[in-house]
């Protein structure tokens, strides 16, 4: 009877994996692009973000175009502020107090906290590269 | 007892697993890695200057998305692609996250690459340039580029129903229209393309793998396709490796090149 028992089991395991197992087919869906957030503007010392390094999050608040963040340079205390776009994914979340580090990608300067890219501070190359609208 | 409660438990997890493979994979929110990201955008800056150096105006290009080795495609999701200067627009479906509508959207190349791709690679064809321009009068008119377009979709869509559409069917309806003036609707686009003798893949997709996506993913659904091919697990869609082919063969293509990291 127990090995009965483990049987249907079994058999309800197998067409279970049979129906989980196999993601049928994908082409793309939106929400994994709008997932970068885009800076729209850069209050600082010209060097401030293009240099890069780690950076210190000093504030954090709505604004008009997105969500301002207040940033102090590890090391040197040099202050300045991003104008990061709001992400309908939510995924700008950094707080005060966490350090963000930016590197350069080939389309602007990137805005990472914990590997994850934040936003971009795009080049004039990487806004062409980083437009989207809907026209449906 | 514990039997009663084994049962009940095995059916729950089974019930509740999908779920959670699903929900991590077209729909997540998270921001993506570093790594994804310079890639992404190493490779759309590499396209793009490939792009220019071609001479090309027009094309349409395709990238793997994921791994879909198993169905014998390589190339997931094809777009149009124009040059606007020394950048290019990509002209695209896409499936609203999670749901079963989609829209279509104009964006830079960098975006057509963050996608989390399985590869870092993509294809282009170039269309002859009589094609190119009877393209782009299409994709500039904003009254002609949705002639094809219809929000319902799923992504197995059946390449000669009108009740869904799929990314790589807009693309292919879209361009019928741009060769035939006289296309007004879906079906006269698929009837030219039969005329032409496109061929859309036939992918084996059995009973259990049809069930579990209509149960589980808001965007598959398989009522579209005749029953005689769908419950003999054939399912006949368009792939974008099936536009590739079809451009080759029909000569509306006239070259090709790839595009990798």
């Amino acid at each position: 009877m127990k090995n009965l028992t483990l049987r249907r089991v079994a058999v309800a395991l197998s067409l279970c994996g049979a129906l989980v197992a196999n993601q049928a087919f994908a082409q793309s869906t939106v929400s994994d692009m709008s997932a970068i957030s885009v800076v729209v503007s850069v209050l600082a010392p010209a060097y401030f973000i293009s240099e890069g390094g780690e950076y210190l999050v000093k504030g954090v608040e709505a604004s008009g175009n997105g969500v301002l963040y207040v940033l102090e340079k590890v090391g040197t205390g040099v202050r300045g502020s991003v104008t990061v776009t709001a992400n309908a994914s939510g995924a700008v979340s950094v707080g005060v107090g966490e350090v963000i580090s930016v590197t350069a990608s080939s389309a602007g300067m990137l805005l990472v906290s914990a590997g994850r890219v934040l936003a971009i501070v795009p080049t004039e190359l990487g806004k062409s590269l980083m437009k989207s609208k809907k026209i449906s | 007892m514990y039997k009663k409660y084994l049962l009940t438990a095995t059916a729950s997890l089974c019930f509740l697993t999908p779920g959670l493979v699903y929900a991590g994979q077209a729909c997540e929110q998270k921001s993506p890695s570093v790594t994804m990201v310079t890639q992404g955008l190493a490779l759309a800056v590499k396209t793009a200057a490939q792009l220019n150096a071609s001479g090309a105006e027009v094309v349409i290009i395709g990238r793997v998305g994921q791994d879909l080795s198993k169905y014998g495609q390589h190339f997931s999701h094809i777009a149009f692609a124009y040059r606007e200067g020394a950048s290019w627009t990509i002209v695209h479906k896409l499936n609203e996250c999670g749901t079963a509508v989609s829209n279509v959207f104009e964006q830079g190349m960098g975006q057509f690459f963050l996608d989390d791709p399985f590869k870092f690679e993509d294809a282009i064809a170039v269309p002859a340039p009589e094609v190119q321009q009877r393209i782009l009068a299409v994709l500039k008119n904003p009254e002609k580029v949705l002639t094809e377009y219809i929000p319902q979709y799923s992504m197995l869509a059946y390449a000669w129903g009108n009740k869904y559409q799929q990314s790589n069917q807009w693309v292919l309806e879209t361009l019928a229209l741009a060769m035939e003036p006289q296309i007004k609707n879906r079906e006269q686009a698929q009837a030219w393309l039969k005329f032409k003798g496109y061929e859309p893949s036939t992918l084996n997709i059995g009973p259990m793998t049809r069930l579990g996506a209509r149960m589980f993913k808001a965007n598959i659904a398989f009522d579209d396709h005749p029953n005689d091919k769908r419950f003999s697990d054939r399912i006949e869609t368009v792939t974008a490796d099936s536009v590739f082919d079809f451009l080759k063969k029909s000569g509306l293509g006239v070259s090709y090149f790839t595009v990798s990291l």
